[in-house]
């Protein structure tokens, strides 16, 4: 029985990550969970139609000043390093930036007449629920928040060892994306046959490569006259394990809510086969 | 009086710098002695992030009751703002020009 932890990340957006990790998710033959981290824009609910059972906030602590205790001597401002908290000896004041802030928490260990004290901020939810058998769990950030870790780590505490998890990550590979895709067993990029695509999973791969975290290609939107990912895969000895065909049928769908095992019923077959290809090559590993 | 002006060398023929916050520097130039040094911004003009904050906050400490810049983003005008210093917007022009503009009440003041 399959229980890792899947990333299904890609350096493009667009290229299908909901459409392919919502698809693994129900065709798994064994208990599964779907975990949205694209906490930016959570769509996976929209072909899973989960009942959702639970909703909890998810909070960063952010420092607050006390003027009149802060005497302007700029050690929290020294240790930030994120440029977030700033102060005037002359003035004996602190200006805090929360947008900018990564609550380490260091300008509040490091102030010595206590005047910053730490208070909750609200920047996203989690969700948690069922579609079908599928345990669901969503991470959303408030809108007008910028940082998008906490609610990314937030979603992920609720990663089971005793099932499959599939990780709908965020796409691109800055911060949020390495938030989703580090520590998981193994990532599955997706791509799509357009030089955009090609030029992104380069990165991608660059980046899953760097994580140290197993990982294989799967296309999207595939034909077969376009060659250029497959070369570079080849080149790489970087297994594709996936393609899907390009196909109004499944844009229809896709644009109408209906995830791709309902629209190509008849590729559960191979995307079981990845699940356990996936697990196969996990295994090896740790036997090795 | 002293006044900050954003910019890349320290002659009053150079530039005004539009960028505040990623400013390669500021001439800190006194209207009265016509004494001026120049404060190099390095360190912060190549912060991934908060560039205006540190930016604002190096300026506090020197006495400054005004500043020549571009338009100051949100958190720059902050500190500066509330610390009482005058922010004037200027266009990259010579910064002897600039100065004759303040000095005639011509430079418009940034008020938000």
């Amino acid at each position: 029985m399959n229980t890792y932890t899947l990333a299904i990340a890609s350096g493009k957006g667009g290229t299908g990550k909901t459409t392919v990790s919502t698809a693994l998710a129900l065709a798994s033959q064994a208990p599964a969970q779907y975990l949205d981290c694209d906490v930016e824009a959570p769509n996976g609910h929209l072909f899973l139609t989960p009942e959702w059972t639970q909703t909890l906030p998810v909070n960063s602590l952010i420092p607050v000043v006390d003027q009149a205790l802060c005497d302007g001597c700029g050690k929290c401002s020294d240790t930030c390093q994120f440029n977030a908290i700033v102060s005037s000896e002359k003035r004996q004041q602190a200006w805090l930036f929360p947008e900018l802030c990564h609550s380490c928490g260091g300008c509040q260990l490091v102030c010595p007449t206590q005047a910053i004290t730490e208070v909750e901020h609200g920047i996203g939810e989690i969700k948690t629920g069922l579609s079908g058998t599928l345990e669901c769990v969503e991470g959303r950030m408030n809108i007008g928040e910028s940082m998008s870790s906490a609610v990314i780590h937030a979603v992920k505490k609720h990663i089971r060892n005793d099932r499959l998890t599939i990780l709908d990550c965020p796409p691109g590979v800055t911060c949020p994306m390495i938030m989703a895709t580090k520590h998981a067993d193994f990532t599955l990029l997706v791509t799509e046959p357009t030089p955009f695509g090609l030029h992104d999973l380069k990165l991608a791969v660059e980046t899953v490569r760097q994580l140290g975290v197993p990982f294989a290609v799967a296309i999207n939107r595939f034909e077969a006259s376009n060659t250029a990912v497959e070369a570079f895969c080849r080149d790489q000895n970087i297994e594709i394990m996936l393609r899907i065909p390009d196909s109004r049928a499944v844009a229809q769908g896709y644009a109408m809510g209906k995830p791709l095992t309902s629209t190509l019923p008849q590729i559960k077959e191979s995307l079981a086969n990845v699940l356990n290809r996936i697990g196969q090559i996990i295994n090896k590993e740790h036997a090795a | 009086m002293k006044v900050a002006i954003s910019t890349d060398e320290s002659n009053l023929d150079a530039l005004i710098e539009t960028k505040f916050g990623r400013s390669p520097g500021f001439l800190i130039y006194d209207t009265v002695s016509a004494a001026m040094k120049y404060l190099s911004n390095d360190q912060n003009a190549d912060s991934s992030q908060g560039a205006g904050t540190k930016t604002a906050e190096m300026l506090l400490d020197e006495d400054i009751e005004s500043v020549i810049s571009g338009h100051l983003g949100p958190k720059a005008f902050r500190v500066l703002d509330s610390a009482g210093i005058h922010i004037y917007n200027c266009a990259a022009v010579p910064i002897k020009q600039a100065l004759h503009q303040l000095s005639n009440g011509l430079l418009r003041e940034q008020d938000c």
